[in-house]
Formats: C-alpha cells, sequence, structure tokens
C-alpha cells in the first residue's frame, strides 16, 4: 500500500521531470459527503454556483485547490451520468442533447451516448480534486494535461512496465469522463482529448491532450 | 428565461434539457468563462 507522503513525492518528482504546465490532479470518487476532506471546496456550498467538473480539474491542477463535486454541483450534465451519480435515462441513451448539435441524426446521437463509458450508478455520490504533490487523500486516478513529447515519455514508462501498449477509446467529447472512468474499469494508463469545454471554459491548451494514472496495472 | 440561460451561460439547450432530467437543478446558476478566468 503506497502511502500519502510516497504519493506526493512522486508527484512532484513526476512533475519537475516532465516539466509540467500544471500540477497533475489526484481524482477520487467519493462513496458519501462524510469523505470530503476539511479543506475541500464544494463549489456550490462555498462558491454559490455550479461548475463543469472539467473546471475543477483546471482550478485543482493550476490554482492548487482542493474541489469535492456531488450531482448539485455540476452544471454539465455527461460526468454526472459517466461517473454514476444518476442514471442513463433513456433521454440521454437516445442521443437527444447531442442532437443536432454535434451529430448529423438521432442514431449516431444514441450510438456515441451508449458507448461513453460509465461507472455503475450508486457506486459514487461524488469527484474530489485536489493536486497529486499535496493531496490529502489517496487518488483512485491521476489526471493530466500534458503535450505530446510529455506523453512520448509516459508511454516509454507505461511499456518499461510490462511492454504493453495503451488501447484507447477516443472522442472529441466529455474529456473528464473519458479520462476518468475507462482508467477505473480497465486498472490501465488513458489518454484521452480536452473536450470543446475543456478547451474553452477549462483552459485546456490547442497542444495538450489528458493522461491518466492508475496505481495497479493488469 | 431560458433564452438569457443560454445566452448568459453558454449552456446548450439540450444539455439544460438532459440536465433537468437528471436532477440537477439548473436554476441555480453556473459561471460564464470570463468568470473563470477571473481568478
Amino acid at each position: 500500500m503506497i502511502t500519502l507522503e510516497e504519493v506526493h513525492e512522486m508527484g512532484a518528482e513526476l512533475e519537475g521531470w516532465l516539466r509540467m504546465r500544471v500540477h497533475p490532479i489526484a481524482v477520487k470518487l467519493l462513496k458519501d459527503e462524510e469523505e470530503v476532506p476539511e479543506e475541500a471546496i464544494i463549489p456550490t456550498r462555498d462558491w454559490g454556483h455550479k461548475y463543469a467538473l472539467c473546471q475543477s480539474l483546471a482550478r485543482s491542477q493550476r490554482n492548487g485547490e482542493t474541489i469535492a463535486m456531488f450531482i448539485g454541483d455540476h452544471w454539465c450534465p455527461e460526468p454526472v451520468i459517466g461517473l454514476g451519480l444518476a442514471e442513463r435515462i433513456p433521454y440521454f441513451l437516445e442521443g437527444h442533447h447531442r442532437y443536432p448539435d454535434s451529430v448529423r441524426d438521432l442514431e449516431a446521437g444514441s450510438k456515441w451516448c451508449t458507448n461513453m463509458p460509465f461507472l455503475e450508478y450508486g457506486l459514487y455520490k461524488g469527484v474530489l480534486s485536489a493536486p497529486v504533490n499535496t493531496c490529502s487523500f489517496t487518488p483512485d486516478v491521476i489526471v493530466m494535461h500534458v503535450n505530446g513529447m510529455m506523453t512520448s515519455q509516459l508511454l516509454n514508462v507505461r511499456n518499461w512496465i510490462d511492454g504493453k501498449d495503451i488501447h484507447a477509446q477516443l472522442s472529441g467529447h466529455a474529456a473528464c469522463v473519458y479520462t476518468i472512468v475507462p482508467p477505473l474499469l480497465n486498472r490501465d494508463c488513458q489518454v484521452a482529448i480536452p473536450c470543446k469545454g475543456d478547451r474553452s471554459i477549462a483552459l485546456a491548451q490547442d497542444d495538450e491532450i489528458l493522461f491518466s494514472l492508475v496505481g495497479r496495472y493488469r | 428565461m431560458i433564452q438569457r440561460y443560454h445566452e448568459e451561460y453558454d449552456l446548450k439547450l439540450s444539455y439544460k434539457e438532459l440536465a433537468d432530467r437528471l436532477g440537477m437543478d439548473t436554476h441555480k446558476s453556473p459561471p460564464g468563462p470570463q468568470k473563470f478566468r477571473e481568478h
């Protein structure tokens, strides 16, 4: 079992070695509000408004804040479904929120929604984020905004462990879901693409993608 | 009111509809992009 001190040390070493723009983010899924650390910000309680998950992750990685979000703190619905905070209702599975804005027909919308990675409904009630070098909890997954050079280095490290490559499910939507959920389901590293929200309201850069780490590999 | 929500907060109406059906209480306002950048 890795200690919190080791998490901090390795996070700081990773950040320095890669010369990252922002901190790697420690992400933990919460089963109960009692798991929220004392220092954590809850957006609706402490800021008086909702946040998108990508915005909270951006604040954790840039400002060093610890942020906990439950269903009432989100205003983007896809992470609410992807993290299992709400059920995959028929309206979602039929693709209505994607059509006609981003798919050519409802069938394509339904296909994308059905294929979006998700955690089983009811397992978790919230999500917690903080910089990995100062987090007060053991992360379930570590999420990083990295450029091509950093990705190459991280992939080399992944190969070094057991020779396996990464097989990723990629989409231009719901970056928070695609970077958090597959690593938890597959217990392996993951790459994901910043979505429109991550770039436009959470300040992901044009040359960045997302890389996720989990503690154990299959 | 819905139009105002759309213009002020850039939340697509189709997203708002889904969020409402999920019980996310969208009447509590999200910050706009500019507000986020001010922090």
